[in-house]
Protein backbone atom coordinates (compact mmCIF):
# COMPACT_ATOMS: atom_id res chain seq x y z
CA UNK A 1 0.00 0.00 0.00
CA UNK A 2 1.95 3.03 -1.16
CA UNK A 3 0.89 6.63 -0.91
CA UNK A 4 -0.35 6.73 -4.48
CA UNK A 5 -3.02 4.10 -3.92
CA UNK A 6 -4.27 6.01 -0.87
CA UNK A 7 -4.59 9.13 -3.01
CA UNK A 8 -6.50 7.10 -5.57
CA UNK A 9 -9.08 6.22 -2.91
CA UNK A 10 -9.88 9.90 -2.67
CA UNK A 11 -11.15 9.98 -6.24
CA UNK A 12 -14.96 9.87 -6.29
CA UNK A 13 -15.39 7.47 -9.28
CA UNK A 14 -13.13 4.83 -7.76
CA UNK A 15 -14.64 5.16 -4.31
CA UNK A 16 -18.17 5.04 -5.69
CA UNK A 17 -17.45 1.84 -7.60
CA UNK A 18 -15.74 0.38 -4.53
CA UNK A 19 -18.82 1.10 -2.41
CA UNK A 20 -21.16 -0.47 -4.94
CA UNK A 21 -18.99 -3.58 -5.31
CA UNK A 22 -18.24 -4.10 -1.62
CA UNK A 23 -21.67 -3.36 -0.17
CA UNK A 24 -23.35 -6.76 -0.91
CA UNK A 25 -20.31 -8.64 0.41
CA UNK A 26 -20.34 -6.65 3.63
CA UNK A 27 -24.08 -7.21 3.95
CA UNK A 28 -24.00 -10.98 3.32
CA UNK A 29 -21.03 -11.66 5.56
CA UNK A 30 -22.46 -9.55 8.36
CA UNK A 31 -25.85 -11.30 8.16
CA UNK A 32 -24.09 -14.68 8.34
CA UNK A 33 -21.94 -13.60 11.28
CA UNK A 34 -24.89 -12.10 13.15
CA UNK A 35 -26.94 -15.25 12.58
CA UNK A 36 -24.14 -17.44 13.94
CA UNK A 37 -23.53 -15.04 16.82
CA UNK A 38 -27.23 -14.93 17.69
CA UNK A 39 -27.46 -18.71 17.66
CA UNK A 40 -24.38 -18.95 19.86
CA UNK A 41 -25.49 -16.21 22.17
CA UNK A 42 -29.13 -17.16 22.57
CA UNK A 43 -28.94 -20.97 22.55
CA UNK A 44 -25.38 -22.26 23.03
CA UNK A 45 -23.91 -20.01 25.69
CA UNK A 46 -24.76 -21.16 29.24
CA UNK A 47 -26.76 -18.76 31.43
CA UNK A 48 -24.72 -16.49 33.68
CA UNK A 49 -24.55 -17.72 37.28
CA UNK A 50 -25.53 -14.27 38.59
CA UNK A 51 -27.76 -12.74 35.97
CA UNK A 52 -29.32 -15.88 34.54
CA UNK A 53 -30.55 -15.61 30.98
CA UNK A 54 -30.84 -11.82 31.10
CA UNK A 55 -27.11 -11.57 30.41
CA UNK A 56 -27.83 -12.66 26.82
CA UNK A 57 -28.76 -9.04 26.09
CA UNK A 58 -25.00 -8.43 26.17
CA UNK A 59 -24.83 -9.91 22.64
CA UNK A 60 -26.93 -6.99 21.39
CA UNK A 61 -25.97 -4.24 23.79
CA UNK A 62 -22.17 -4.40 23.62
CA UNK A 63 -21.83 -4.63 19.80
CA UNK A 64 -24.14 -1.68 19.21
CA UNK A 65 -22.41 0.38 21.90
CA UNK A 66 -19.06 -0.51 20.33
CA UNK A 67 -20.20 0.44 16.83
CA UNK A 68 -21.79 3.67 18.07
CA UNK A 69 -18.46 4.85 19.46
CA UNK A 70 -16.39 3.53 16.57
CA UNK A 71 -18.70 5.35 14.14
CA UNK A 72 -18.10 8.66 15.91
CA UNK A 73 -14.33 8.21 15.81
CA UNK A 74 -14.58 7.19 12.15
CA UNK A 75 -16.69 10.28 11.47
CA UNK A 76 -14.15 12.54 13.17
CA UNK A 77 -11.22 10.97 11.28
CA UNK A 78 -13.06 11.42 7.97
CA UNK A 79 -13.80 14.99 9.02
CA UNK A 80 -10.10 15.67 9.64
CA UNK A 81 -9.17 14.15 6.27
CA UNK A 82 -11.93 16.15 4.61
CA UNK A 83 -10.78 19.42 6.17
CA UNK A 84 -7.13 18.85 5.24
CA UNK A 85 -7.63 17.77 1.64
CA UNK A 86 -11.07 19.25 0.96
CA UNK A 87 -12.05 15.78 -0.17
CA UNK A 88 -15.63 15.16 -1.23
CA UNK A 89 -15.23 11.45 -0.51
CA UNK A 90 -14.21 12.07 3.09
CA UNK A 91 -17.05 14.55 3.64
CA UNK A 92 -19.59 12.11 2.19
CA UNK A 93 -18.26 9.39 4.49
CA UNK A 94 -18.50 11.67 7.54
CA UNK A 95 -22.01 12.81 6.66
CA UNK A 96 -23.20 9.23 6.08
CA UNK A 97 -21.74 8.07 9.40
CA UNK A 98 -23.99 10.31 11.48
CA UNK A 99 -27.46 8.78 10.99
CA UNK A 100 -26.07 5.22 11.17
CA UNK A 101 -24.09 5.98 14.29
CA UNK A 102 -27.12 7.65 15.86
CA UNK A 103 -29.26 4.58 15.21
CA UNK A 104 -26.66 2.27 16.77
CA UNK A 105 -26.46 4.62 19.77
CA UNK A 106 -30.23 4.44 20.07
CA UNK A 107 -30.02 0.62 19.99
CA UNK A 108 -27.35 0.59 22.69
CA UNK A 109 -29.55 2.80 24.87
CA UNK A 110 -32.70 0.72 24.37
CA UNK A 111 -30.98 -2.64 24.96
CA UNK A 112 -29.15 -1.16 27.94
CA UNK A 113 -32.48 -0.10 29.42
CA UNK A 114 -34.02 -3.52 28.68
CA UNK A 115 -31.05 -5.05 30.49
CA UNK A 116 -31.25 -2.61 33.34
CA UNK A 117 -34.93 -3.16 34.04
CA UNK A 118 -34.58 -6.74 35.44
CA UNK A 119 -31.07 -6.13 36.86
CA UNK A 120 -31.54 -2.82 38.66
CA UNK A 121 -35.31 -2.82 39.00
CA UNK A 122 -35.67 0.33 36.91
CA UNK A 123 -34.76 1.00 33.32
CA UNK A 124 -32.65 4.05 34.06
CA UNK A 125 -30.34 4.59 37.02
CA UNK A 126 -28.04 7.31 35.64
CA UNK A 127 -25.29 4.77 35.32
CA UNK A 128 -22.14 6.32 33.88
CA UNK A 129 -21.83 4.41 30.63
CA UNK A 130 -25.48 4.60 29.65
CA UNK A 131 -25.42 8.32 30.42
CA UNK A 132 -22.36 8.78 28.20
CA UNK A 133 -24.19 6.88 25.49
CA UNK A 134 -27.10 9.31 25.82
CA UNK A 135 -24.72 12.26 25.50
CA UNK A 136 -23.24 10.58 22.42
CA UNK A 137 -26.74 10.47 20.93
CA UNK A 138 -27.06 14.21 21.49
CA UNK A 139 -23.66 14.81 19.88
CA UNK A 140 -24.85 12.86 16.81
CA UNK A 141 -28.12 14.82 16.76
CA UNK A 142 -26.24 18.12 16.97
CA UNK A 143 -24.11 17.04 14.01
CA UNK A 144 -27.15 16.03 11.96
CA UNK A 145 -29.13 19.17 12.82
CA UNK A 146 -26.18 21.44 12.05
CA UNK A 147 -25.70 19.77 8.68
CA UNK A 148 -29.40 20.13 7.91
CA UNK A 149 -29.62 23.78 8.83
CA UNK A 150 -26.68 25.18 6.84
CA UNK A 151 -27.91 25.55 3.25
CA UNK A 152 -24.50 25.79 1.56
CA UNK A 153 -23.23 22.20 1.32
CA UNK A 154 -19.51 22.92 1.34
CA UNK A 155 -19.85 25.22 4.37
CA UNK A 156 -22.06 22.67 6.10
CA UNK A 157 -19.47 19.96 5.46
CA UNK A 158 -16.65 21.95 6.98
CA UNK A 159 -18.60 23.38 9.92
CA UNK A 160 -19.89 19.95 10.92
CA UNK A 161 -16.39 18.54 10.48
CA UNK A 162 -15.18 20.99 13.13
CA UNK A 163 -18.04 19.94 15.39
CA UNK A 164 -17.17 16.27 14.95
CA UNK A 165 -13.53 16.94 15.85
CA UNK A 166 -14.45 18.98 18.93
CA UNK A 167 -16.89 16.24 19.91
CA UNK A 168 -14.33 13.47 19.64
CA UNK A 169 -11.90 15.44 21.82
CA UNK A 170 -14.67 15.98 24.35
CA UNK A 171 -16.05 12.43 24.52
CA UNK A 172 -13.33 11.10 26.88
CA UNK A 173 -13.61 14.19 29.09
CA UNK A 174 -17.40 13.85 29.25
CA UNK A 175 -17.13 10.12 29.88
CA UNK A 176 -14.68 10.42 32.75
CA UNK A 177 -16.50 13.30 34.37
CA UNK A 178 -19.68 11.22 34.30
CA UNK A 179 -17.81 8.20 35.68
CA UNK A 180 -16.26 10.29 38.42
CA UNK A 181 -19.66 11.64 39.29
CA UNK A 182 -21.44 8.33 39.67
CA UNK A 183 -21.10 4.72 38.64
CA UNK A 184 -23.04 1.51 39.03
CA UNK A 185 -22.19 -0.29 35.80
CA UNK A 186 -20.32 -3.59 35.92
CA UNK A 187 -16.67 -3.48 34.92
CA UNK A 188 -15.72 -3.95 31.31
CA UNK A 189 -16.06 -7.60 30.33
CA UNK A 190 -14.11 -7.96 27.13
CA UNK A 191 -11.06 -5.70 27.28
CA UNK A 192 -9.27 -8.03 29.69
CA UNK A 193 -8.06 -10.52 27.10
CA UNK A 194 -5.09 -11.52 29.24
CA UNK A 195 -7.32 -13.11 31.83
CA UNK A 196 -10.81 -13.39 30.37
CA UNK A 197 -13.42 -12.87 33.01
CA UNK A 198 -16.07 -14.71 30.98
CA UNK A 199 -16.10 -18.30 29.73
CA UNK A 200 -15.07 -19.07 26.14
CA UNK A 201 -18.49 -20.36 25.12
CA UNK A 202 -19.86 -17.02 26.30
CA UNK A 203 -17.06 -15.01 24.68
CA UNK A 204 -16.98 -16.27 21.09
CA UNK A 205 -20.58 -15.29 20.21
CA UNK A 206 -19.82 -11.82 21.54
CA UNK A 207 -16.72 -11.44 19.37
CA UNK A 208 -18.66 -12.71 16.35
CA UNK A 209 -21.54 -10.33 17.04
CA UNK A 210 -19.13 -7.39 17.30
CA UNK A 211 -17.55 -8.38 13.99
CA UNK A 212 -20.96 -8.79 12.39
CA UNK A 213 -22.18 -5.42 13.62
CA UNK A 214 -18.99 -3.74 12.37
CA UNK A 215 -19.46 -5.27 8.91
CA UNK A 216 -23.11 -4.26 8.94
CA UNK A 217 -22.01 -0.71 9.72
CA UNK A 218 -19.63 -0.92 6.76
CA UNK A 219 -22.49 -2.11 4.54
CA UNK A 220 -24.83 0.74 5.57
CA UNK A 221 -21.99 3.20 5.27
CA UNK A 222 -21.05 2.17 1.72
CA UNK A 223 -24.68 2.33 0.60
CA UNK A 224 -25.21 5.80 2.06
CA UNK A 225 -21.82 7.10 0.91
CA UNK A 226 -22.52 5.91 -2.63
CA UNK A 227 -25.83 7.77 -2.58
CA UNK A 228 -24.21 10.89 -1.13
CA UNK A 229 -21.43 10.81 -3.73
CA UNK A 230 -23.98 10.37 -6.51
CA UNK A 231 -25.82 13.51 -5.39
CA UNK A 232 -22.63 15.51 -5.23
CA UNK A 233 -21.20 14.32 -8.54
CA UNK A 234 -24.38 14.31 -10.61
CA UNK A 235 -22.92 16.78 -13.07
CA UNK A 236 -19.89 14.63 -13.85
CA UNK A 237 -19.57 12.46 -16.91
CA UNK A 238 -18.33 9.34 -15.12
CA UNK A 239 -21.41 9.05 -12.97
CA UNK A 240 -23.80 9.74 -15.82
CA UNK A 241 -22.21 7.06 -18.01
CA UNK A 242 -22.21 4.64 -15.07
CA UNK A 243 -25.91 5.14 -14.40
CA UNK A 244 -27.07 5.30 -18.00
CA UNK A 245 -24.99 2.19 -18.63
CA UNK A 246 -26.89 0.51 -15.82
CA UNK A 247 -30.15 1.39 -17.51
CA UNK A 248 -29.00 0.00 -20.85
CA UNK A 249 -28.07 -3.29 -19.26
CA UNK A 250 -31.40 -3.61 -17.53
CA UNK B 1 -39.05 -25.16 23.30
CA UNK B 2 -41.16 -23.02 25.69
CA UNK B 3 -38.26 -22.67 28.12
CA UNK B 4 -36.20 -21.12 25.33
CA UNK B 5 -38.83 -18.41 24.94
CA UNK B 6 -39.14 -17.98 28.68
CA UNK B 7 -35.37 -17.37 29.08
CA UNK B 8 -35.57 -18.11 32.78
CA UNK B 9 -38.22 -15.47 33.32
CA UNK B 10 -36.33 -12.80 31.37
CA UNK B 11 -37.97 -13.68 28.04
CA UNK B 12 -39.58 -10.28 27.55
CA UNK B 13 -36.30 -8.42 27.99
CA UNK B 14 -34.11 -10.79 25.98
CA UNK B 15 -36.49 -11.27 23.07
CA UNK B 16 -37.50 -7.62 23.26
CA UNK B 17 -33.93 -6.51 22.69
CA UNK B 18 -33.50 -9.11 19.94
CA UNK B 19 -36.58 -7.85 18.12
CA UNK B 20 -35.74 -4.18 18.58
CA UNK B 21 -32.19 -4.72 17.37
CA UNK B 22 -33.34 -6.56 14.27
CA UNK B 23 -36.08 -3.98 13.59
CA UNK B 24 -33.74 -1.00 13.87
CA UNK B 25 -31.07 -2.63 11.73
CA UNK B 26 -33.58 -3.59 9.03
CA UNK B 27 -35.09 -0.11 9.03
CA UNK B 28 -31.58 1.28 8.76
CA UNK B 29 -30.90 -0.84 5.70
CA UNK B 30 -34.23 0.07 4.11
CA UNK B 31 -33.67 3.81 4.55
CA UNK B 32 -30.13 3.54 3.14
CA UNK B 33 -31.46 1.57 0.18
CA UNK B 34 -34.32 4.00 -0.42
CA UNK B 35 -31.93 6.93 -0.29
CA UNK B 36 -29.67 5.25 -2.82
CA UNK B 37 -32.58 4.45 -5.15
CA UNK B 38 -34.00 7.97 -4.97
CA UNK B 39 -30.63 9.57 -5.69
CA UNK B 40 -30.13 7.32 -8.70
CA UNK B 41 -33.55 8.39 -9.98
CA UNK B 42 -32.67 12.00 -9.27
CA UNK B 43 -29.47 11.71 -11.29
CA UNK B 44 -31.40 10.00 -14.12
CA UNK B 45 -33.95 12.78 -14.30
CA UNK B 46 -31.09 15.27 -14.16
CA UNK B 47 -29.47 13.57 -17.15
CA UNK B 48 -32.66 13.53 -19.22
CA UNK B 49 -33.22 17.19 -18.42
CA UNK B 50 -29.65 17.89 -19.44
CA UNK B 51 -30.17 16.27 -22.84
CA UNK B 52 -33.22 18.31 -23.73
CA UNK C 1 -0.60 44.70 17.47
CA UNK C 2 -1.68 45.35 21.05
CA UNK C 3 -3.14 48.63 19.90
CA UNK C 4 -5.35 46.92 17.33
CA UNK C 5 -6.55 44.39 19.86
CA UNK C 6 -7.30 47.15 22.33
CA UNK C 7 -9.31 49.02 19.71
CA UNK C 8 -11.32 45.88 18.92
CA UNK C 9 -11.86 45.24 22.61
CA UNK C 10 -13.09 48.76 23.29
CA UNK C 11 -15.22 48.80 20.14
CA UNK C 12 -16.93 45.56 21.15
CA UNK C 13 -17.54 46.88 24.65
CA UNK C 14 -19.02 50.05 23.23
CA UNK C 15 -21.22 48.32 20.68
CA UNK C 16 -22.56 45.86 23.19
CA UNK C 17 -23.21 48.59 25.72
CA UNK C 18 -25.23 50.34 23.06
CA UNK C 19 -27.29 47.16 22.71
CA UNK C 20 -27.67 47.14 26.48
CA UNK C 21 -31.20 45.72 26.37
CA UNK C 22 -29.85 42.37 25.08
CA UNK C 23 -27.33 42.21 27.88
CA UNK C 24 -29.87 43.21 30.48
CA UNK C 25 -32.17 40.46 29.23
CA UNK C 26 -29.57 37.78 29.77
CA UNK C 27 -28.72 39.18 33.18
CA UNK C 28 -32.39 39.19 34.15
CA UNK C 29 -32.72 35.63 32.86
CA UNK C 30 -29.93 34.58 35.23
CA UNK C 31 -31.64 36.21 38.21
CA UNK C 32 -35.07 34.86 37.26
CA UNK C 33 -33.88 31.27 36.83
CA UNK C 34 -32.26 31.52 40.25
CA UNK C 35 -35.53 32.93 41.65
CA UNK C 36 -37.85 30.25 40.28
CA UNK C 37 -36.51 27.50 42.52
CA UNK C 38 -36.98 29.10 45.95
CA UNK C 39 -40.42 30.31 44.84
CA UNK C 40 -41.60 26.94 43.60
CA UNK C 41 -39.82 24.63 46.05
CA UNK C 42 -40.56 26.64 49.16
CA UNK C 43 -37.91 28.17 51.38
CA UNK C 44 -36.57 25.06 53.06
CA UNK C 45 -32.86 25.89 53.64
CA UNK C 46 -31.58 22.31 53.44
CA UNK C 47 -33.29 21.78 50.08
CA UNK C 48 -32.06 25.09 48.67
CA UNK C 49 -28.51 24.39 49.82
CA UNK C 50 -28.68 21.09 47.97
CA UNK C 51 -29.76 22.57 44.63
CA UNK C 52 -27.84 25.85 44.53
CA UNK C 53 -24.85 24.40 42.63
CA UNK C 54 -26.77 23.03 39.63
CA UNK C 55 -29.16 26.00 39.63
CA UNK C 56 -26.30 28.52 39.53
CA UNK C 57 -24.56 26.73 36.67
CA UNK C 58 -27.69 26.11 34.62
CA UNK C 59 -28.65 29.77 35.01
CA UNK C 60 -25.16 30.86 33.96
CA UNK C 61 -25.28 28.52 30.95
CA UNK C 62 -28.66 29.85 29.82
CA UNK C 63 -27.61 33.46 30.27
CA UNK C 64 -24.39 32.85 28.33
CA UNK C 65 -26.28 31.07 25.58
CA UNK C 66 -28.74 33.92 25.24
CA UNK C 67 -26.09 36.62 25.24
CA UNK C 68 -23.66 34.87 22.91
CA UNK C 69 -26.15 34.21 20.12
CA UNK C 70 -25.19 37.54 18.62
CA UNK C 71 -21.45 37.65 19.17
CA UNK C 72 -20.49 37.20 15.51
CA UNK C 73 -23.73 37.55 13.56
CA UNK C 74 -23.92 41.37 13.24
CA UNK C 75 -20.23 41.58 12.31
CA UNK C 76 -20.66 38.88 9.66
CA UNK C 77 -23.73 40.56 8.20
CA UNK C 78 -22.18 44.02 7.91
CA UNK C 79 -18.94 42.59 6.59
CA UNK C 80 -16.63 43.92 9.28
CA UNK C 81 -15.54 40.42 10.30
CA UNK C 82 -14.54 39.73 6.72
CA UNK C 83 -12.40 42.87 6.79
CA UNK C 84 -10.75 41.59 9.94
CA UNK C 85 -9.88 38.28 8.30
CA UNK C 86 -8.31 40.10 5.35
CA UNK C 87 -5.73 42.07 7.29
CA UNK C 88 -2.46 40.67 8.51
CA UNK C 89 -3.38 40.24 12.15
CA UNK C 90 -4.03 36.64 13.23
CA UNK C 91 -7.76 35.98 13.38
CA UNK C 92 -7.33 33.80 16.46
CA UNK C 93 -6.12 36.75 18.54
CA UNK C 94 -8.93 38.95 17.28
CA UNK C 95 -11.49 36.27 18.18
CA UNK C 96 -9.82 35.92 21.57
CA UNK C 97 -10.24 39.65 22.19
CA UNK C 98 -13.85 39.57 21.07
CA UNK C 99 -14.65 36.66 23.37
CA UNK C 100 -12.88 38.35 26.26
CA UNK C 101 -14.87 41.54 25.82
CA UNK C 102 -18.08 39.50 25.70
CA UNK C 103 -17.03 37.70 28.86
CA UNK C 104 -16.49 41.03 30.60
CA UNK C 105 -19.91 42.27 29.56
CA UNK C 106 -22.01 39.15 30.03
CA UNK C 107 -20.33 37.09 32.73
CA UNK C 108 -18.82 39.60 35.12
CA UNK C 109 -22.24 40.94 36.21
CA UNK C 110 -23.38 37.38 36.88
CA UNK C 111 -20.31 36.71 38.98
CA UNK C 112 -20.81 39.94 40.90
CA UNK C 113 -24.42 39.18 41.76
CA UNK C 114 -23.91 35.45 42.41
CA UNK C 115 -22.73 36.22 45.94
CA UNK C 116 -26.04 37.87 46.80
CA UNK C 117 -28.05 35.07 45.21
CA UNK C 118 -26.00 32.52 47.13
CA UNK C 119 -26.73 34.25 50.40
CA UNK C 120 -30.44 34.27 49.53
CA UNK C 121 -30.11 30.49 49.18
CA UNK C 122 -28.88 30.46 52.84
CA UNK C 123 -25.25 29.86 51.86
CA UNK C 124 -22.96 31.31 54.53
CA UNK C 125 -19.32 32.11 55.19
CA UNK C 126 -16.58 30.72 52.97
CA UNK C 127 -18.99 28.91 50.70
CA UNK C 128 -20.15 32.20 49.20
CA UNK C 129 -16.59 32.79 48.09
CA UNK C 130 -16.46 29.29 46.63
CA UNK C 131 -19.68 29.97 44.68
CA UNK C 132 -18.17 33.14 43.24
CA UNK C 133 -14.89 31.37 42.49
CA UNK C 134 -16.72 28.51 40.77
CA UNK C 135 -18.56 30.90 38.49
CA UNK C 136 -15.34 32.83 37.89
CA UNK C 137 -13.59 29.63 36.74
CA UNK C 138 -16.46 28.08 34.80
CA UNK C 139 -17.86 31.06 32.87
CA UNK C 140 -14.74 31.47 30.66
CA UNK C 141 -15.13 27.87 29.48
CA UNK C 142 -18.86 28.34 28.94
CA UNK C 143 -18.24 31.53 26.98
CA UNK C 144 -15.65 29.85 24.76
CA UNK C 145 -17.90 26.87 24.05
CA UNK C 146 -20.81 29.20 23.28
CA UNK C 147 -18.60 31.26 21.00
CA UNK C 148 -17.69 28.14 19.07
CA UNK C 149 -21.35 27.18 18.73
CA UNK C 150 -22.18 30.74 17.64
CA UNK C 151 -19.44 30.64 15.02
CA UNK C 152 -20.66 27.29 13.68
CA UNK C 153 -24.25 28.48 13.43
CA UNK C 154 -23.50 31.98 12.20
CA UNK C 155 -25.20 31.34 8.85
CA UNK C 156 -28.46 30.28 10.49
CA UNK C 157 -31.22 32.76 11.13
CA UNK C 158 -32.49 31.58 14.51
CA UNK C 159 -29.60 29.61 15.98
CA UNK C 160 -30.80 29.45 19.60
CA UNK C 161 -32.10 25.89 19.84
CA UNK C 162 -29.33 24.42 17.72
CA UNK C 163 -26.73 26.27 19.81
CA UNK C 164 -28.23 24.75 22.94
CA UNK C 165 -28.01 21.30 21.37
CA UNK C 166 -24.32 21.87 20.63
CA UNK C 167 -23.37 23.62 23.86
CA UNK C 168 -25.05 21.49 26.52
CA UNK C 169 -23.30 18.16 25.77
CA UNK C 170 -19.94 19.88 25.38
CA UNK C 171 -20.22 21.87 28.60
CA UNK C 172 -21.41 18.92 30.68
CA UNK C 173 -18.02 18.34 32.40
CA UNK C 174 -17.95 21.98 33.51
CA UNK C 175 -21.49 21.73 34.86
CA UNK C 176 -20.72 18.52 36.75
CA UNK C 177 -17.52 19.74 38.35
CA UNK C 178 -18.87 23.22 39.04
CA UNK C 179 -21.88 21.77 40.85
CA UNK C 180 -19.55 19.40 42.73
CA UNK C 181 -17.34 22.27 43.88
CA UNK C 182 -20.28 24.18 45.34
CA UNK C 183 -21.77 21.04 46.88
CA UNK C 184 -18.44 20.10 48.48
CA UNK C 185 -17.85 23.48 50.03
CA UNK C 186 -21.40 23.64 51.43
CA UNK C 187 -21.12 20.20 53.02
CA UNK C 188 -17.75 21.13 54.48
CA UNK C 189 -15.48 19.04 52.25
CA UNK C 190 -12.35 20.48 50.66
CA UNK C 191 -13.51 21.77 47.26
CA UNK C 192 -10.08 22.26 45.71
CA UNK C 193 -10.15 19.12 43.51
CA UNK C 194 -13.16 20.12 41.37
CA UNK C 195 -11.88 23.71 41.32
CA UNK C 196 -8.55 22.52 39.95
CA UNK C 197 -10.45 20.60 37.29
CA UNK C 198 -12.41 23.74 36.38
CA UNK C 199 -9.14 25.67 36.20
CA UNK C 200 -7.70 23.03 33.88
CA UNK C 201 -10.79 23.12 31.68
CA UNK C 202 -10.56 26.90 31.62
CA UNK C 203 -6.96 26.78 30.31
CA UNK C 204 -7.94 24.05 27.85
CA UNK C 205 -10.88 25.93 26.37
CA UNK C 206 -9.17 29.33 26.44
CA UNK C 207 -6.14 28.02 24.55
CA UNK C 208 -7.86 25.80 21.98
CA UNK C 209 -11.30 27.43 21.80
CA UNK C 210 -10.31 30.59 19.88
CA UNK C 211 -8.33 28.51 17.35
CA UNK C 212 -11.35 26.34 16.52
CA UNK C 213 -13.70 29.32 16.60
CA UNK C 214 -11.46 31.20 14.18
CA UNK C 215 -11.49 28.18 11.87
CA UNK C 216 -15.29 28.08 12.05
CA UNK C 217 -15.50 31.80 11.24
CA UNK C 218 -13.20 31.36 8.26
CA UNK C 219 -15.43 28.56 6.98
CA UNK C 220 -18.60 30.59 7.22
CA UNK C 221 -17.09 33.68 5.61
CA UNK C 222 -15.45 32.38 2.45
Amino acid sequence: MNLKSIYKLGSPPLFYKLCIVLEPWYLISSILLIAVGMYGGLFVAPPDYQMGDAFRIIYFHVPSAYVSMMAYVFMAVSAIIGLTWRSNVAFSLAKSCAPIGASFTFLALITGMLWGKPMWGTAWVWDARLTSELILLFLYLAYIMLHLSIPDRSKADRATALLAIVGVVNIPIIHYSVVWWNTLHQASTISKFAKPSIATEMLWPLVIMILGYTLLFAAFLSKRTAAELAVREKRTRWLQTLIVGDKNNA
Amino acid sequence: MPEIFAMGGYGFYVWGSVLISIAVLVINWITAHKKFKSTINEVKSFISKDKE
Amino acid sequence: MMKVLRIIFLKDLKVSLRRWSDLLTSFILFVLVCLIFPLTLGNDPSLLLKIIGPVMLVAALLATLLAMQNIFRPDVLNGSLEQLTLNSYPLTLIICTKIFSFWVITSLPLILISGFIASSYYVTGNSILIVILTLLLSTPSLVHISALAAALTVAIRYPGALMALIIIPLSLPIMIFGAKAIEFSISGIDASAPLYFLLGMMFFTCSLGPVVTAAAIKISID
